[in-house]
């Protein structure tokens, strides 16, 4: 029985390990001291390097950053010296504020459906008004530090999950407000508004949903100004199969067509089909690629290379070659093929697993 | 003697070029961290005070017992909190930004380095 476990154990622990590993093989870089050449391609400036942290879902990141690259290379929209407000995106689109708990990952069409309700033109918040990096910035007490990822998940969640609780709790017990107000001043730090603030926007709940709550709680009047705004026209989102580009080099070829153009394409890794419960558990990850170049031997045999723009931050593309990797290792693992070929259309949630590359265009 | 001062300007060199200054912006407060190299990871200064009761250092010895079998979200954030720490951003002066996980001491370390421990 316990050599039994032990194998059990051992079962687990490898599979688990494979599971885990198999994203990162994409990010395989090509040995520099043998492709000791680096021949210059091209490279579109995304800008700044941001990181989703824990709370950020990968899809967001990756659509601003496309979207904001449409801004600055057609007449579409102007940025000004702005980004768009990831924040406000989320709430966009998960109809309040980020809950990876309810999202479960994301996907760029569940994004402009979500766009499409709010009509045309497309508008964000500017960054400026309410820094992801400080609106994130909350306390937190709870966590085993022996526990894993997903436990890890809800704890991160606990203040957003407990913000929705404390909403519905001050619509039903006005002698609470006080103490509701405090409790949210002391998850979310960096809420502009004073204790007294927030406890005249608790009382002021009466017929309002808990997506306008948010959005008065975490944005100053002057950023829901639509003066103010980033508008941003309707454009064009398309993508690739990997049924219809079904093989590394015809993906590479795509890459490399839409670069010249000026154009990021996304790699959609998310898809995950459902677990054993029923249950999609969407949760994989999106990157985009920036840019490509050769790398060559003393030989002059050459291999591509292209460039990841994560949004897991600078670190992460310091450790990793400023994100430039193996071209054809990156469609290998990322974009593997995909285990049924029955769906050819991409919506949230997608019906069966599949990977595919999508771009913005103008329209 | 020749080894003896080579080693010691590598290893002054070395700490030169990767400490780095980078932000906390935390609302209102503007908070400047200096971050340098530290027994092979990132860590701000507080840590260095602590030496080894700094508690970023000791969670690089926690093995987490359940593996992520995906990579959903931020593999790096995630580590950080199943470690008992939390998740902060910090910015360099051309506002890129870098993870790092801060423990209730004060100590920070590069969720990046955290990570490779796990």
């Amino acid at each position: 029985m316990i050599k039994f476990s032990k194998v059990l154990f051992l079962f687990l622990y490898m599979t688990s390990s494979y599971a885990s590993n198999i994203e990162y093989l994409a990010y395989k870089q090509l040995n520099s001291s043998v492709y000791n050449k680096v021949v210059p391609g091209k490279e579109i400036d995304l800008g700044r390097y941001r990181t989703q942290d824990g709370i950020g879902i990968c899809y967001n990141f990756t659509f601003i950053k496309r979207l904001e690259n449409l801004c600055k290379t057609t007449d579409h929209c102007d940025l000004g010296n702005d980004e768009i407000n990831a924040l406000h995106l989320y709430k966009i689109t998960h109809d309040g504020i980020p809950l990876q708990e309810n999202s479960v990952g994301g996907h760029t069409s569940m994004i402009l459906d979500a766009l499409k309700k709010e009509g045309t033109p497309y508008t964000f918040y500017k960054e400026s008004c309410a820094p992801f990096d400080q609106m994130i910035y909350k306390r937190i007490t709870q966590g085993n530090p022996n526990s894993g990822a997903y436990t890890y998940m809800e704890n991160q969640e606990q203040g957003l999950i407990r913000l929705k609780e404390q909403f519905n709790a001050a619509k039903n017990c006005a002698d609470c407000i006080p103490e509701i107000a405090k409790g949210i001043k002391e998850d979310f730090k960096n809420i502009k508004g004073s204790l007294a603030q927030i406890e005249l926007i608790l009382e002021n709940t009466k017929g309002v949903d808990f997506k306008i709550f948010s959005d008065v709680l975490f944005f100053q009047l002057q950023c829901r100004d639509p003066k103010n705004h980033i508008k941003i026209e309707p454009f064009k989102s398309k993508y690739a199969s990997t049924l219809k580009y079904p093989t590394i080099q015809s993906k590479i070829d795509l890459t490399l067509e839409l670069l010249n153009k000026n154009i990021t394409p996304e790699l959609a890794v998310c898809n995950s089909p459902k677990d054993s419960v029923g249950k999609r558990t969407c949760g994989d990850h999106a990157i985009l690629i920036n840019g490509h170049r050769k790398r060559c031997n003393s030989e002059n045999i050459c291999k591509l290379e292209f460039k990841v723009f994560n949004s897991w931050g600078k670190d992460w593309q310091d450790e990793n070659n400023d994100g430039w990797v193996d071209a054809e290792n990156l469609f290998k693992y990322v974009l593997r093929k995909p285990k049924n070929e029955t769906d050819t259309e991409p919506r949230y949630p997608p019906e069966e697993n599949y990977r595919f590359i999508q771009w913005f265009e103008a329209n | 003697m020749k080894l003896y001062l080579s080693i010691i300007l590598i290893s002054m060199t070395t700490t030169h070029a990767t400490a780095s200054l980078l932000t906390l912006n935390n609302g209102d407060l503007q908070q400047e961290i200096q971050i340098k190299p530290f027994q092979g990871l990132k860590v701000n200064q507080k840590c260095i005070d602590l030496n080894d009761k700094c508690m970023a250092l000791l969670s690089t010895k926690i093995k987490l017992i359940v593996k992520q079998t995906k990579i959903a979200g931020h593999p790096a954030s995630k580590v950080c909190q199943a470690k008992g720490g939390y998740s902060i951003i910090l910015k360099d002066n051309k506002k890129n930004e870098y993870d790092y996980c801060t423990f209730s001491d004060g100590s920070m370390v590069s969720s990046w380095d955290l990570e490779k421990t796990k």
